[in-house]
């Protein structure tokens, strides 16, 4: 309940036990947004006569000599500054839902056009200086019973609570402290703000009415319109000058918590159309787009990984073997450190500190891993078959070089299908109505970007065969890429969404298994283990040395894949991540 | 908090534990001033930030299980349905009777008595559950991972669609049931901290004679916990209602871009508010820091007879040698024209958009207009010095020191750097108001008292600057004390202006009337006319004003002085530690199992020290540890028992 800035705000003053109200001056008392002078009237006659009262003193203290006084101002100059409300003031008529409102309740404000209200939706947004709700005096109540020993004059002549008649018009006009009103002054009078049509202004009667909590209400529409407890009035209203004296003095209620809980019940809530989705969304577009650079990030290891094939195509055929192999390490480890930002770029959806980092880095441990096993299990696989591996043996530098060049490239689709992911998925949590309905929209989600990768993986890996090995990728190669790209995309969206452990799990499950069966067939060597050995056998002689990692790999992403299915369809694998 | 502060040093008999809870990064980058020899242990723990992981305390607290998991949806299910429950009508016809005449109602009609029977099953659920779930926190770790899950989810939508849930809340979304989630999950990390040791060893809060917490709502958590497992009497001061500034932040939020909606807004605000109640209901002593504190507590069910009004206190030694000066030397006339000082009008204060100076510059052109040799000198101070309303509360730009131990009342809704540059760009503002309003002189034309730099008559200065060494120089510079705020908490400066014996002119807002009790005179907010008359009929009064002055510091000095809010707190500590039965803490060294008798230590053998008679007070001294003065808590981790965290003053006076 902000404090709104450059409005205008006049007085109005009443007294217990019955209060009349006086009219106030009005000026403009504008905040940051609205400095400019008014009108540069700056003169004002300071007509009336500073009341002198003893202030309340609640807290127990007796109060000293000098007493209290209590100063309230006169009104007199309110008309030129309203004249110059009503030019300023754009649009005065009254639109339908305002219209709806100021009728809805039990007010007895006149229909035509008295209520200024401009439009709900304008008036989230408009600037002070334009559309400020003018405040004007208010006609006193009629029925104010003056305390014994006060002349209380009437609106137009000077509305001061003098004593005696001593009403001339000397600010600095000191009363006795022993006033016959003294005691009657006691309570100082509370402060509320009083609406009027700014085309109204320049007539001399602002339109009356009966219910004091109307006019309130109407200042604070907003502030009542939105609140979800009737405590949260209370505080605005208080934050607004408005406590308890105002409460008994002005609206006969016991005090500002029942004076809310009334605002409350009178004012409709806002529509409960929520707006923060409209712009939570419009936020992140923007951000994404002034990120589009680094959205091209993900492509940076295909490209350093093809950099590194086309040195080590490049190299003269004199030089000593191990310069290659320098070469093919220095890119090797180039390739791996740019894949750790691409990935970050999809990590971050996620609260990242919630992790222990040491699961993820574990997963992609497990990655790495099974990479090694793409480009050298089979090999290592088809050698310990056969007897060997001979001592001397080198495993071949690039025995399959679109492997590890379409895996490169396919960090790209997975980060960027796993953001694509992130973001839909976020967009249907401010749409869904409950948790069902999320899972029931995000499930499609996840498959079509789940697909969306497992189409991109085979096409990368044929465009790299065919310009690397100039011919089409087999089919076990292609069913071998495929299972290890969709284990890791599995494990990254787990990973970005708060499952690093499940993501490693499953990674960990498929090296294993691989590990197992290379160990296996050394081990059936051994006497009294062949046994260990017959099953790889099998397995290699049906569908060769390729099934070993589909297999494992295929597994373990179906496995992943489900269980992703499982939680990422749940709102909580989507808590937004921590601001601070 | 500087009060907290000055309440350490005050009460230098007492043995304090402090245990703060932060609310954001800078708070914590703050540090913290020199503590006070009788400071024995800080805990510090962040509200903020993301939740902490599970493993840290998985040596003595295993994870949740499958038993545990059970435990906590029936305990979360207990207090989602508490906390998304509306209030049944509480006084159906609440606001009918204003249009329909009637007398005025009576001025107050108790509403704690008027608390019905129907709310109490309500408390009784949130009870249940928040303790439930701190029972479970405290034996396993993991209860942050369970807020934040799906289950957790699932139970607060079900709570939410439940029959008799708030209307706001009907309409929740997935998106609005997150961020709830995670509200929560923050708001009740108090609950899994390790500050609460068991009994019989003599750390944490089992071992302390009493809490006091210098805040609601979350940070009286932990004393909340405290009362119940252990039966330390929980004292509870709140300067600003913490429901209150909730409130406030969430109607601020409602009109921010991209805020929460107002189902998030709903749910947030029915937890605040059983929280508050809960625990209103358990505290021994409540001490409100003003009147308006004070019916709010009421109004939340505060018994009436738990509540103790303590004004926070201020130091009023520097202001002593201006305040018992005469404002004006005498014999210089009682006209208007008597001397500089009479015709200066100064407003001190840290400069913000609560402050209102727009109001006090216009109010100063009517002022000029009567009187053309009036000066206005704005001084700005760098910090507040104290929590107070909207006005206070958000510009923490100054927390330096304690003042961390500012987080305690909150949960971060702050936009802290934002409230620091709107106060910035207010500041400019205002200067270019001042500039336009009062174009500078051409140089000689007013040259003969002039104090201020380049003739214009507003002038704006920052205590500490030239001519301005001390605060209690900005008040003396001039005669006559304005305050324009529109909104205050609980007004430092007036009662600064007070200590000094100046004449006041002040805004209705906050606590200012009862603060200022009759001693000065009081305009409405935001009337610029009203403000200028008050100050002319000061200004041309030279003996009115030295009587409103002397009549001010008597009243500050009487009611306002340090001394007074930590006397005040030494026998609340000392009544509270005697009400409560003997426990059988090590110190006391009693029978285990011994009924617990109320009154069977009189309040003087919580002293430390050698008392004859019982040992307790001499194992006590001998037991204590060897103070850390002026050590950050995180600077000595050598010290296991210093790596605690969380938020708020713990005593262990033994």
């Amino acid at each position: 309940m902000s404090e709104r800035p450059g409005s205008r705000h006049g007085s109005d003053r009443p007294e217990r036990p019955a209060p009349p109200r006086w009219p106030s001056a009005d000026h403009t008392t504008g905040g940051a947004g609205d400095l400019a002078v008014p009108g540069v009237d700056g003169s004002f006659a300071p007509g009336g006569v500073p009341s002198e009262s003893s202030a309340d003193s609640s807290s127990g203290s007796a109060s000293p000599a000098g007493g209290a006084r209590v100063v309230w101002p006169e009104a007199g100059q309110a008309d030129d500054v309203d004249a110059l409300d009503a030019s300023r003031v754009p649009a005065v008529e009254q639109t339908g839902p305002m219209r709806a409102r100021a009728t809805a309740g039990s007010s007895p404000w006149p229909a035509a056009g008295s209520v200024l209200r401009t439009p709900a939706r304008s008036r989230k947004r408009r600037r002070p200086a334009e559309t400020a709700p003018a405040y004007a005096p208010h006609a006193p109540a009629p029925h104010a019973p003056a305390p014994p020993g006060v002349a209380r004059p009437t609106a137009g002549a000077g509305p001061w609570p003098v004593a005696g008649g001593t009403g001339a018009a000397q600010p600095g006009a000191a009363l006795p402290d022993s006033w016959p009103g003294r005691s009657d002054m006691a309570e100082v009078p509370e402060v509320s703000k009083v609406p009027v049509h700014p085309a109204a202004a320049p007539a001399p009667e602002p339109p009356r009415t009966a219910d004091p909590v109307r006019q309130l209400m109407d200042t604070h529409w907003e502030l009542c319109e939105r609140a979800v407890h009737p405590l949260e009035i209370a505080a605005g209203l208080e934050a607004h000058g408005i406590d308890d004296r105002g409460a008994v003095a002005r609206f006969r209620h016991r005090d500002v918590f029942s004076l809310a809980e009334e605002l409350y019940v009178r004012v409709p809530r806002a529509e409960d159309a929520p707006p923060p989705p409209a712009t939570a969304p419009s936020a992140r577009n923007r951000g994404t787009r002034a990120r589009t650079p680094l959205l091209l990030l993900p492509l940076l290891p295909g490209v350093l990984c093809a950099l590194l094939f086309a040195a080590l195509a490049s190299l003269p055929a004199d030089l000593p073997a191990a310069v290659p192999v320098a070469v093919g390490a220095a890119g090797t480890v180039a390739v791996l450190a740019a894949v750790r930002p691409a990935l970050r770029l999809a990590l971050r959806p996620a609260p990242q500190d919630t992790r222990p980092p040491g699961r993820t880095w574990g997963a992609a441990l497990s990655c790495c891993c099974l990479l090694g096993y793409a480009l050298y299990g089979d090999w290592l696989l088809a050698a310990l078959l056969g007897g060997g591996p001979e001592p001397d043996a080198f495993a071949p530098v690039a025995a399959r070089p679109a492997v590890p060049l379409t895996l490169a490239y396919a960090v790209a689709p997975a980060v960027w299908c796993a953001r694509l992911f992130a973001r839909r998925s976020r967009r249907r949590l401010a749409e869904s109505r409950g948790l069902a309905d999320f899972a029931r929209r995000v499930r499609p989600l996840l498959g079509a970007v789940t697909a969306l990768f497992a189409v991109a993986l085979p096409l990368a890996h044929t465009a790299a065969a065919l310009a690397l090995e100039g011919r089409p990728p087999t089919a076990g190669a292609l069913a071998g890429t495929a299972a290890l790209g969709l284990l890791g995309f599995a494990s990254l969206l787990l990973t970005a969404h708060g499952f690093a452990g499940a993501a490693l799990v499953g990674t960990a499950t498929a090296v294993a298994a691989e590990a197992a069966v290379l160990v296996c067939v050394p081990a059936a060597r051994l006497p009294g283990l062949g046994a260990l050995g017959r099953p790889v056998e099998l397995v290699v002689s049906a569908w060769g040395t390729a099934s070993v990692p589909v297999s494992a790999g295929a597994l373990a992403a179906l496995a992943l894949l489900t269980y992703a299915c499982r939680v990422l369809t749940g709102a909580s694998a989507h808590h937004l991540r921590a601001e601070h | 908090m500087v009060w907290c502060d000055r309440l350490l040093r005050g009460l230098g008999n007492h043995e304090f534990e402090i245990y703060a809870l932060t609310r954001g990064a800078r708070q914590e980058e703050a540090g913290w001033c020199d503590l006070p020899r009788n400071v024995a242990r800080v805990c510090v723990a962040p509200l903020w930030g993301p939740a902490p992981a599970a493993p840290e305390g998985a040596a003595d607290r295993p994870g949740f299980g499958r038993k545990e998991r059970r435990d906590f949806e029936a305990c979360f299910r207990e207090l989602a349905a508490a906390v998304c429950t509306a209030d049944p009508e509480r006084r159906p016809a609440a606001g009918a009777g204003s249009g329909a005449g009637g007398g005025p109602a009576a001025p107050y009609d108790p509403p704690v008595a008027a608390e019905p029977r129907a709310v109490r099953p309500l408390a009784d659920r949130f009870a249940s559950g928040l303790y439930g779930l701190a029972d479970l926190a405290r034996e396993h770790a993991g209860l942050p991972a369970a807020l934040r899950s799906e289950p957790a989810l699932r139970i607060l939508e079900s709570a939410c669609r439940a029959p008799g849930a708030l209307r706001a809340a009907h309409s929740a979304r997935v998106a609005d049931l997150l961020a709830v989630a995670d509200r929560l999950e923050r708001a009740l990390r108090p609950l899994s901290l390790d500050w609460y040791g068991a009994p019989g060893t003599g750390s944490g809060l089992a071992a302390a004679d009493l809490c006091h917490a210098v805040g609601g709502g979350t940070a009286a958590l932990a004393g909340l916990l405290a009362c119940r497992w252990y039966g330390t009497p929980l004292l509870l001061t709140e300067h600003g209602v913490r429901l209150r500034e909730h409130h406030l932040a969430s109607a601020a939020d409602a009109v921010a871009p991209g805020a929460a909606g107002a189902p998030v807004r709903a749910l947030l605000a029915s937890f605040q508010l059983r929280l508050a109640r809960e625990t209103y209901a358990r505290a021994g002593l409540i001490t409100p820091g003003d009147a308006r504190a004070r019916r709010w507590q009421e109004h939340c069910g505060a018994p009436r007879d738990r509540l103790r009004t303590v004004y926070p206190g201020l130091d009023a030694g520097p202001f002593r040698e201006v305040g018992e000066k005469p404002p004006e030397p005498r014999g210089a006339g009682a006209g208007p024209g008597a001397g500089v000082r009479g015709r200066t009008l100064v407003w001190v204060g840290p400069v913000g958009p609560a402050n209102d100076l727009v109001t006090l510059l216009h109010a100063f052109t009517e002022i000029r207009a009567e009187m053309p040799d009036a000066r206005l000198r704005v001084i700005g101070t760098a910090a507040p010095g104290l929590p107070g309303g909207p006005g206070a509360a958000p510009a923490g730009t100054g927390t330096g020191g304690l003042g961390s131990l500012g987080g305690l009342g909150g949960s971060g809704e702050y936009g802290g750097p934002a409230g620091a540059e709107s106060a910035a760009d207010y500041a400019a503002a205002v200067r270019t108001l001042a500039a336009r309003l009062f174009p500078p002189e051409p140089p000689g034309a007013r040259a003969l008292g002039t104090r201020t730099p380049g003739g214009s008559p507003v002038s704006f200065e920052e205590v500490g600057g030239p001519g301005l060494p001390t605060l209690a120089d900005a008040y003396a510079a001039g005669g006559l004390v304005v305050l324009s705020s529109s909104t205050e908490g609980f007004p430092v400066s007036l009662v600064e202006a007070m200590f000094c014996a100046r004449a006041t002119v002040s805004t209705d807002a906050g606590a200012v009337r009862e603060v200022l009790g009759g001693t000065g005179l009081v305009v409405p907010p935001r009337d610029p006319h009203a403000l200028a008359v008050g100050c002319l009929s000061l200004l041309r009064d030279p003996a009115r004003r030295a009587r409103l002055g002397a009549a001010a510091r008597a009243r500050a000095l009487e009611l306002f002085t340090e001394r007074q809010a930590v006397e005040a707190f030494r026998g609340i500590y000392l009544e509270l530690m005697s009400y409560w039965p003997e426990r059988d803490g090590a110190a006391a060294g009693a029978a285990a199992g011994a009924v617990p008798a109320p009154f069977a230590r009189p309040p003087e053998s919580h002293l430390p020290g050698a008392w004859p008679g019982s040992d307790g007070g001499v194992t006590a001294a001998a037991r204590r540890r060897p103070p850390s003065a002026s050590v950050p808590s995180w600077a000595g981790p050598d010290d296991p028992a210093l790596a605690a965290p969380s938020g708020h003053g713990a005593e262990d006076a033994r």
